[in-house]
């Protein structure tokens, strides 16, 4: 396990790679920005995987731009849940170790990418319709519950909350960096939809 | 760093730069017939900017050069800022021509693209009403992905005034039925046959696309030519949709065909890159 990173060995044994992460407190520009621009990269080339079959500096760079506000609601979401905690963190520390639990997102995208790399391009669109679209769906609430888990494991491990009070810490984190996101990802087509319920 | 890091790093950084060195847009090709300049767009893409997709307005334009793409419509939902953002850039910096455009999510339930249009179209309407309000602008009304589960918003009113459907859309390929929904709710009228990738970062752009018999290369003449009709599309299989002279002439020429048919990813940089980045990345990730 000594060989492995960090983030790998909080995918594995998020309980000891979080409790050793806190042990080593950082602060400044590197330790706040080091993990979610890394999440940058990942995202980014995925979306020039997908969208070209091949990784350039155009495509990642564009990718990265477009999702850049995954770690800024994630962030700012973060900012809230710690403004509750009694013990406090540096806060670059902290988005440090919260990005740490992003390891299960990258691990989706790399099979993402690895299933578009070996797909040609019309084949793509079959993952997009039933039933090989269950796999992706349940990859996806696969990620999810892995990322959950590990984020558990930030806010009880880390930041030494009592279970209840690390599992509403979660619940907040994700509600309001998951709907934040879903609001501006989505934008103006969830107002039809919303029209529609509300009728 | 630990040297497996590094390494992963190494691995990562040439791929990046093998699939950066690969990334060279074709030499445009200027392809005329029959006293035609032909076209090849794709007229229903989505950026990141209010809009579901992977890829900023500006580079979606860089990609559409990249895919050997006259011209494309930006499509946000409900919404024209993002097309407006990208055909100022396109307008500065590149040689694509963008049309504005937005992708109508109605209530009742239609989809429906309007390009070539300066204000955004009210969505609490029936179809046969937002066409109207799309040719008021001299826009083009285009019936995206039409379904079967859509087919009840566009009675004979609408079917009357629409430019064009989507007979060739990525769905084609993914879902079962699509292209004989598509090509029945063509036959309902006399619209001009339409390919769009609908592209969200998730495949190629113009990986689906039309080709426009235009006077020349301009916004106003691809409208003038989507608005006659005179519009040709590879659909699976290389089976050719559109006006029926005009794709008596694509079908002599290889030159569309060749574009408009998916490719495999076949160059040696492109799967170096890829692979190699998903290797570096993973390798990142572990150690």
């Amino acid at each position: 396990m000594r060989h492995l990173s960090s983030d790998a060995r909080a995918l594995v044994s998020p309980a000891a790679a979080f409790r050793e992460l806190a042990l080593t407190p950082g602060d400044g520009v590197y330790i706040f920005a080091r993990r979610p621009l890394a999440l940058l990269m990942a995202i980014g080339s995925t979306v020039s995987i997908l969208a070209d079959g091949r990784l350039t500096a155009r495509l990642v760079v564009d990718g990265a731009i477009s999702f850049a506000f995954i770690p800024l609601f994630e962030i700012a979401a973060l900012a809230v849940v710690v403004r509750r905690m009694p013990r406090r963190v540096p806060f670059a520390h902290a988005v440090d170790l919260l990005f740490a639990a992003n390891g299960p997102w990258i691990v989706w995208m790399l099979a993402l990418s690895a299933l578009a790399s070996a797909l040609a391009p019309q084949d793509l669109p079959r993952w997009t319709a039933t039933p090989r679209m269950w796999i992706v769906a349940a990859a996806t609430a696969l990620a999810i519950g892995w990322l959950v888990r590990l984020e558990f494991h930030v806010f009880r491990d880390a930041f030494e909350r009592s279970r209840a009070q690390a599992a509403r810490d979660v619940l907040l984190q994700r509600a309001l960096a998951w709907s934040a996101g879903t609001l501006y990802f989505f934008g103006f087509a969830l107002w039809p939809i919303l029209v529609g319920v509300l009728r | 760093m630990r040297l497996p890091r590094l390494a992963a790093a190494i691995v990562f950084g040439a791929s990046l730069a093998a699939g950066t060195l690969a990334d060279r847009p074709p030499v445009p090709q200027v392809i005329e017939i029959g006293g035609y300049r032909v076209l090849a767009v794709d007229l229903h893409t989505h950026s990141s900017m209010w809009s579901d997709g992977a890829l900023t307005p500006w580079g979606l334009v860089l990609e559409a050069e990249r895919q050997g793409l006259d011209a494309i419509a930006i499509t946000g939902h409900n919404d024209l800022v993002d097309g407006r953002v990208g055909r100022a850039f396109a307008r500065a910096a590149s040689r694509v021509i963008v049309l504005p455009g937005e992708e109508i999510l109605s209530d009742p339930h239609y989809h429906l693209i309007a390009v070539g249009i300066r204000e955004t179209v009210g969505f609490r309407q029936t179809a046969a009403r937002a066409i109207d309000d799309i040719h008021r602008q001299s826009g083009i009304a285009i019936a995206a992905h039409p379904l079967r589960g859509f087919w009840s918003a566009y009675d004979a009113d609408a079917m009357e005034r629409l430019d064009g459907a989507e007979i060739c859309h990525p769905l084609i390929y993914g879902r079962e039925g699509a292209q004989q929904e598509f090509e029945e709710f063509a036959a309902r009228a006399p619209v001009g046959a339409i390919g769009s990738s609908d592209a969200h970062g998730t495949g190629p752009m113009g990986f689906c696309r039309t080709y426009v018999f235009a006077r020349e290369a301009s916004e106003r003449a691809i409208l003038d030519g989507l608005r006659a009709r005179r519009t040709v599309v590879f659909g699976r299989g290389g089976k050719i949709y559109g006006d029926p002279a005009l794709v008596r002439l694509a079908a002599a020429d290889a030159r569309l065909r060749d574009a408009a048919m998916p490719k495999k990813r076949a160059g040696a940089l492109d799967s170096i890159s890829r692979i190699g980045g998903i290797i570096g990345l993973a390798g990142l990730l572990v150690f």
